[in-house]
């Protein structure tokens, strides 16, 4: 079998890692999953009756 | 579960498991800078060779720790994100401080210190290995500041616009009294953990009758370093407990179980069982006089009792429900400067009335079972607290006696003499993780219910996640940690196995001089 260049080697490497970022960026860390946590949302939860 | 409490064990699992490496990087950091100045001063390649083969089971714990420390601070936002919102302008920069000033430095320098051997001189490498060491030890430096912060919040106010805590003197956030003692607490610790390692490690090789002269020499100066390290431990910790009296003297009260207030000097508990229902501790064992010596330093001044904090707590959560009642009022008349001053006047005690947010939403209409039910929440687990102490304790103990020994066995040159002692120091290597990690546990686990002492309840610190989310993440925080713990251990026994002569590559002769 051909063995693979260090610029191919590295290239698969960071296309992986990327590949890997992206699923962890999806999974985890996308807007739909960033809470906000700002001056209003902290007003809420500690002094709004509604908020335990 | 809920999600604060799915929120704490998450953070308190990887905490932990990031623990069992971090000590180790702390403890061998120093080691190698020993050994390699050793090698610079005589020229004798053993201590080259010591330096490269303990360099090599550094390596792997390194990488180690790199991985569970940075999930770590992903929780802050993910998890926490009303907590980073809330202290995150105080506790945020020590944070960053570390990643910029100390983390740059001991990855760069990790680096030089494995690729370097050759490519620099002698002292070029040997600067570069304390370098290392000391961007190690810097960046625990900056996170345990950050910690400290969460015990004794000082040199930071409360800003009722920006809804957070901000940061008024840095200064008071450096040199705060709990870090700076927490510190050299904890890396002394460290000191230990690696110098357990070395030598438990070397009375294997002694055990085995392998690689002798190796063992000899790295026992000897793990036997001298653990000594002093294992001395410095147990007086800074009695530092660290007489810095958190200042501020935290319900963590001090459960961690000895003293449920009320005694005439000074107050006598300290060696044993009992305390009882978490009936406020009492029974079959209890106690040494007149030593509890109040030890944490006021006085022989005329009270240590408070459990039940008179709690009343404290009472007082202070009324006096808090003044301040919030002003800092609700604000956020519907900013320009009220006489609101504000009411504010002012009682923002010492905010923290306290939020505590009556797991009681009831509306909190300045309490009534007095709810503030009497706050005020107990005030006290963190006792028993935990109580044995955890005294076991981390115990092990302290032990370890100044097991380095006296190998330290004047190493002074008679009789190290591999007594197969029972190096039997007992080979079976010492799990010890000092165990009293790391109960320390870890009696300074965290004895501050809640405070996520930052007096200012903010854990419950209010956690992010608005589904329990689904955290469980989902704490699974794979598991799994994926217990698998690199796996390979670490795995790493380690396959490099100690092989030993320093095929893990270098060559013969480690003991007598043998570097030419110049």
């Amino acid at each position: 079998m051909r063995r693979l260049l260090l610029w191919q080697d590295i290239a698969l490497v960071l296309a992986a890692k990327l590949v890997l970022l992206t699923c962890l960026y999806v999974a985890f860390f996308s807007p739909s999953h960033r809470p906000a946590a700002d001056a209003a949302a902290v007003s809420a939860r500690l002094l709004d009756s509604g908020h335990r | 579960m809920d999600v604060v409490d799915l929120s704490r064990l998450q953070f308190a699992v990887t905490a932990l498991y990031h623990f069992l490496f971090v000590p180790l990087t702390l403890g061998l950091s120093i080691l190698l800078g020993i050994m390699e100045t050793v090698y610079v001063m005589t020229g004798r390649t053993i201590w080259r060779d010591l330096t490269k083969f303990w360099g090599t089971l550094f390596g792997i714990n390194f990488a180690m720790g790199v991985a569970t420390g940075i999930t770590m601070e992903f929780q802050f936002g993910t998890n926490w994100a009303y907590y980073s919102h809330y202290v995150g302008d105080v506790f945020g920069a020590p944070l960053a401080i570390e990643g910029l000033m100390a983390f740059f430095l001991e990855a760069t320098m990790v680096g030089l210190f494995f690729f370097g051997w050759n490519r620099m001189s002698k002292v070029a490498h040997l600067i570069v290995t304390w370098a290392l060491a000391i961007g190690t030890n810097l960046s625990a430096l900056w996170i345990l500041i950050a910690n400290g912060w969460m015990q004794f919040p000082a040199g930071a106010y409360f800003d009722a616009d920006t809804m957070r805590m901000e940061v008024s003197n840095f200064m008071d956030v450096l040199f705060n009294p709990v870090a700076q003692a927490k510190f050299v607490h904890t890396v002394s610790a460290g000191y230990v953990v690696g110098s357990v390692f070395v030598m438990a490690i070397s009375a294997y090789y002694l055990l085995n009758k392998r690689h002798v002269a190796l063992a000899k020499c790295s026992m000897t100066v793990a036997a001298s370093f653990g000594l002093a390290s294992a001395l410095s431990v147990v007086v800074l910790g009695d530092e660290s407990g007489y810095t958190a009296g200042i501020n935290q003297k319900m963590k001090i009260a459960a961690i000895e179980a003293m449920w009320n207030t005694e005439p000074a000097p107050a006598s300290f508990t060696v044993f009992g069982i305390p009882d978490l229902d009936t406020h009492t501790t029974k079959y209890e064992v106690k040494v007149p006089w030593v509890l109040g010596l030890i944490a006021t330093r006085t022989a005329d001044q009270t240590v408070p009792g459990i039940n008179n904090l709690t009343d404290l707590a009472r007082h202070r959560i009324r006096n808090g429900m003044i301040a919030y009642d002003a800092l609700s009022k604000i956020k519907r008349d900013r320009g009220n400067k006489e609101l504000r001053k009411v504010l002012d006047a009682h923002v010492a005690d905010l923290g306290y009335a939020l505590l009556l947010k797991r009681f009831r939403p509306d909190v300045e209409n309490a009534t007095s079972e709810q503030v009497d039910a706050a005020a107990l929440s005030t006290i963190p687990n006792v028993p935990v607290l109580f044995w955890s102490f005294r076991f981390m304790v115990g092990l302290g103990f032990y370890f100044i006696a097991l380095f006296a020994a190998a330290f004047w066995l190493s002074a008679k040159r009789k190290l591999d003499v007594y197969r029972t002692f190096l039997k007992f120091c080979f079976w010492t290597l799990p010890l000092p993780w165990i009293a790391a990690e109960l320390g870890w546990i009696v300074a965290e686990y004895g501050r809640q219910p405070w996520v930052i002492e007096g200012v903010l309840p854990t419950a209010l610190g956690v992010s608005s996640t589904s329990a689904g989310n955290v469980t989902f993440s704490l699974l794979g925080f598991a799994i994926f940690y217990s698998s690199l713990l796996v390979a670490d251990i795995y790493l380690l026994t396959k490099y100690i196995r092989l030993g320093p002569d095929q893990t270098l590559g060559h013969s480690v002769e003991p007598n043998v001089v570097a030419a110049e």
